[in-house]
């Protein structure tokens, strides 16, 4: 069962109204913006997900699939957040998409979200039905992580590898924005 | 006119060879997989064509370093204890460069046979030269073989990686007993989530 503390109005609201949808828990830093940002957000399904996979969005998306056991995943992390920083205010949304098991929940994934102080937004995807799922956001991926989908307008790179360097992973993201 | 059709066949023969060398992608399921020549942890050399009673091969692509890969191990021992008195043992190979891995070193692979008392081989892929023959990608990756090394299944254990006995569909098991009864499995590939496969690039 997802973890969660006091909660503002908003999300429950916006929780309430689109029940099909993931669901926030936690709250992490906060941004100086409006509302506190979840540590993280459960999807319990990949059709809860899906919107952010399959959409023809002119934003960027970049999605990584990671877990607190996968070692590379964990090893590029800083990647992604060094992506976040250089890329705020322009069309981009990335997304780190966790494979952590729900029962590592709380045990693993909260305190290692609560101690990175992650950018950028964290979900997890708890939907066993990997042989199904896994081919839904690309044919081409074998299920290997770390992974990373890139998609704009309808269109999707998927890259079944590790970023070696901050560098490759700029100059990809580059291409597209 | 005879030349010109000798022609077309060396040049269609050289496409075909060509190809076969170069496919990107590793084994599908109905090739025949390559047999290797691998040491084992206890420093013997092992090669699919040793098991001479064998009717068939849970070839397993697993390390040390994988968590992921570790929380199955005790199902493989399992399975191993299952079918090896049916004639499938596991064969066991770790796939991961050492040298960019330590843990999955060759020592370090013996000290986890014997902790876990492996009852399999567990054979390290020197040269990194097997994987990518089969397409292994991931940690776990099974690859089940008839015993003449025709692939009948690729891909997960089971459905459930988090929970054994909430395990729904034994793939691995299932296809075992197929190919025991000369038939198809009914499920020939599957996939799953795992650690990718550490190589020099």
């Amino acid at each position: 069962m997802p973890k969660t503390r006091s909660i503002p109005a908003w999300p429950l609201l916006m929780g309430v109204l689109a029940l099909s949808s993931c669901k926030p828990a936690a709250n992490g830093p906060t941004e100086g913006a409006n509302a506190p940002r979840p540590l993280y957000t459960l999807c319990k399904t990949y059709e809860e997900l899906a919107p952010l996979l399959e959409n023809n969005s002119d934003t960027l998306y970049v999605v990584n699939f990671w877990a607190t056991w996968c070692a590379p995943c964990v090893a590029e992390l800083p990647s992604f957040e060094s992506l976040y920083q250089n890329t705020r205010g322009k069309k981009i949304r990335i997304i780190l998409v966790s494979l952590d098991f729900q029962s590592d929940i709380v045990t693993k994934l909260e305190p290692f979200l609560k101690e990175r102080r992650l950018g950028p937004e964290v979900f997890m995807l708890a939907d066993n039905r990997y042989d199904y799922w896994i081919n839904k956001v690309s044919q081409d991926w074998s299920g290997a992580i770390p992974a990373t989908l890139l998609l704009k307008n309808g269109k999707k790179q998927f890259i079944e590898d590790s970023f070696p360097n901050y560098a490759d992973l700029e100059a990809l993201v580059q291409k597209y924005l | 006119m005879q030349r010109f059709f000798a022609f077309l066949i060396a040049m269609a023969a050289a496409l075909a060879l060509w190809t076969a060398a170069s496919l990107p992608g590793g084994l599908k399921v109905g090739d025949t997989a390559p047999d290797f020549r691998l040491k084992n942890v206890d420093g013997s050399m092992v090669s699919l064509k040793d098991f001479k009673k064998a009717k068939g091969f849970i070839v397993t692509f697993t390390c040390n370093t994988c968590p992921y890969a570790v929380m199955y191990e005790d199902r493989i021992i399992e399975l191993h204890k299952k079918m090896e008195p049916k004639g499938f043992p596991v064969i066991a190979i770790q796939p991961n460069d050492p040298d960019i891995q330590p843990g999955d070193s060759f020592a370090k692979m013996q000290e986890r046979a014997r902790e876990k008392k492996f009852p399999f081989v567990y054979l390290l892929d020197e040269g990194q030269k097997v994987y990518p023959l089969y397409g292994a990608t991931r940690t776990p990756h099974f690859y089940i073989l008839d015993k003449n090394l025709k692939v009948q299944y690729i891909g997960a254990l089971d459905d459930n990686p988090q929970d054994a006995s909430a395990v729904t569909k034994r793939y691995v098991e299932d296809a075992v007993n197929a190919i025991e009864k000369g038939k198809t499995p009914e499920v020939t590939s599957t996939k799953a989530i795992g650690c990718g496969i550490k190589a020099k690039k």
